[in-house]
């Protein structure tokens, strides 16, 4: 895209653009330190992960007065307005994100580490969750619209492996009904796993949004 | 008067020389009938220049010669034979800065009944005259006025008056060439809300260098570059999601 006539409309959009990016790397960092939290059950580091979500709030307030500010002051159109106008919505769906991955860290502290083979599936979710996010990344900073769509599809991975974690840890409250206390912040950590896929996947759309002007809602079909 | 939705011009193969120099090469367009169809583009696009072409306007230029063909319900424009006034009595016109005659508020509205012979009788005239200040919403403004110099009008009620002694004569379509671009925003607002109430009636064609204008106000948008149309379409496609790399410029303030 080529250099608007006015330069500081284009400081403008390059620091939307660079806040979101690195609304990104810090979620990556959160789910990053869930993996390694779930790995070791280590109550310190998610502990750090609770800690952690200021700047992500910090960083959505940033983006939403900018978003704002350039709608009102330069009245963007065609592909500015798409990308101030998905912007917003972007860094809310990360700012959740990082909502979501607090609510596990405090669930992973009422864990210990005697259900490896939850543990592992939650893992593999995490992993491909991280994934994910990483293509977001990428689809971002080269205006991909085929790799968003392409992470759009990858969700239904993580519905599946949500589905395992749900069946295999009723079967455990079963076998094991002294430990539903403990068993049961699994039901939930699936649970936040799987909305953090939705928003990745509702992060794509936007980035679809912004390269096709194709707005994709929950019933459609991106492909 | 045309269905909505028919083509109420259809432009074909228009091209406009100023002596040697091109100003429009292989204009190809249809507009809508009672829409509002923008032309926007930079200065020098040959925007105000095919406008022109729409009412035989160019024909006042020496050296302008425009080729191709026009038809207005399928009656060729530049066919022989066609007499530019009974054309003009058909497409009106508005221009970028408002002229008023130099006479009164009522003789401005009345004056191309008069030359036209559109009236039986005073009754009807004033009936016509009121009529079209209402319909500009300028009436209840000077009623107690009406035979005041119009220059003693504010720009954007010159403007309006103009509007009114256009629609006055009953056309069936209205070119307007940047009408705004002498007005405040809310003599602006002001027009802008009358071309949408007046293109329930009128098929509308307006130059604008605000792009901001032809999003409010027009159904349809083409866009002129270097002489020739980039593009055309749905201002809300041409505004959200341009085809053209050219066009998505040019709307975006980006250097071509």
């Amino acid at each position: 895209m080529s250099e608007h006539i006015v330069k500081s409309y284009d400081d403008d959009l390059s620091t939307l653009k660079q806040q979101i990016v690195q609304m990104v790397g810090l979620c990556l960092k959160q789910i990053n330190n869930v993996y390694s939290a779930i790995g070791t059950h280590d109550k310190e580091l998610s502990g750090k992960i609770l800690e952690s979500d200021k700047k992500l709030n910090e960083l959505d307030k940033n983006i939403t007065l900018l978003s704002l500010n350039i709608m009102s002051l330069r009245n963007p159109v065609a592909f500015d307005l798409r990308f101030v106008f998905a912007a917003s919505h972007i860094s809310r769906n990360l700012e959740r994100i990082g909502d979501n991955t607090i609510n596990i860290a405090k669930y992973i502290q009422q864990t210990d580490d005697s259900s490896k083979s939850i543990d592992a599936k939650i893992m593999q979710i995490v992993h491909h969750a991280s994934e994910m996010l990483h293509g977001c990344l990428q689809a971002l900073e080269n205006n991909d619209s085929h790799l968003a769509k392409k992470i759009i599809n990858k969700d239904l991975l993580i519905d599946e492996l949500h589905y395992e974690v749900s069946q295999l840890t009723l079967s455990k409250m079963q076998d094991q009904p002294s430990r539903i206390h403990y068993l049961h912040s699994y039901l939930l950590i699936g649970r936040y796993l799987e909305r953090i896929g939705d928003h990745i996947v509702n992060v794509c759309k936007y980035l679809l949004f912004i390269e096709s002007s194709q707005l994709v809602f929950d019933d459609d079909d991106p492909n | 008067m045309s269905d909505i939705n028919d083509k109420k011009i259809l432009i074909k193969d228009v091209n406009v020389f100023y002596g040697t120099k091109q100003a429009l090469f292989d204009i190809d367009l249809h507009i809508l009938s009672q829409q509002v169809t923008a032309f926007i583009g930079p200065s020098g696009c040959g925007k105000s220049t095919f406008l022109r072409c729409l009412n035989k306007m160019n024909d006042m230029i020496d050296n302008c010669v425009v080729k191709g063909s026009i038809k207005i319900d399928n009656d060729e424009i530049n066919a022989k034979h066609v007499d530019p006034v009974a054309l003009r009595m058909k497409v009106g016109m508005v221009f970028q800065k408002p002229n008023p005659f130099p006479k009164s508020i009522f003789e401005n509205v009345a004056y191309g009944l008069k030359i036209h012979g559109l009236c039986n009788n005073k009754a009807e005239m004033e009936e016509i005259v009121i009529s079209s200040l209402e319909k500009v919403g300028l009436f209840n403004e000077i009623k107690d006025r009406l035979h005041d110099s119009a220059l003693g009008l504010s720009g954007g009620q010159q403007q309006r008056l103009c509007i009114a002694r256009t629609i006055a004569i009953d056309p069936e379509i209205i070119l307007m060439d940047e009408p705004c671009s002498a007005l405040d925003p809310i003599a602006t607002a002001r027009i802008e809300s009358l071309i949408e109430e007046l293109s329930i009636k009128y098929t509308i064609v307006i130059v604008t260098h605000s792009m901001q204008q032809a999003a409010r106000v027009s159904d349809n948008t083409a866009f002129f570059h270097m002489g020739k149309i980039v593009e055309f379409g749905k201002t809300s496609s041409i505004f959200s999601n341009p085809k053209d790399k050219r066009t998505e410029d040019y709307i975006t303030g980006r250097i071509g």
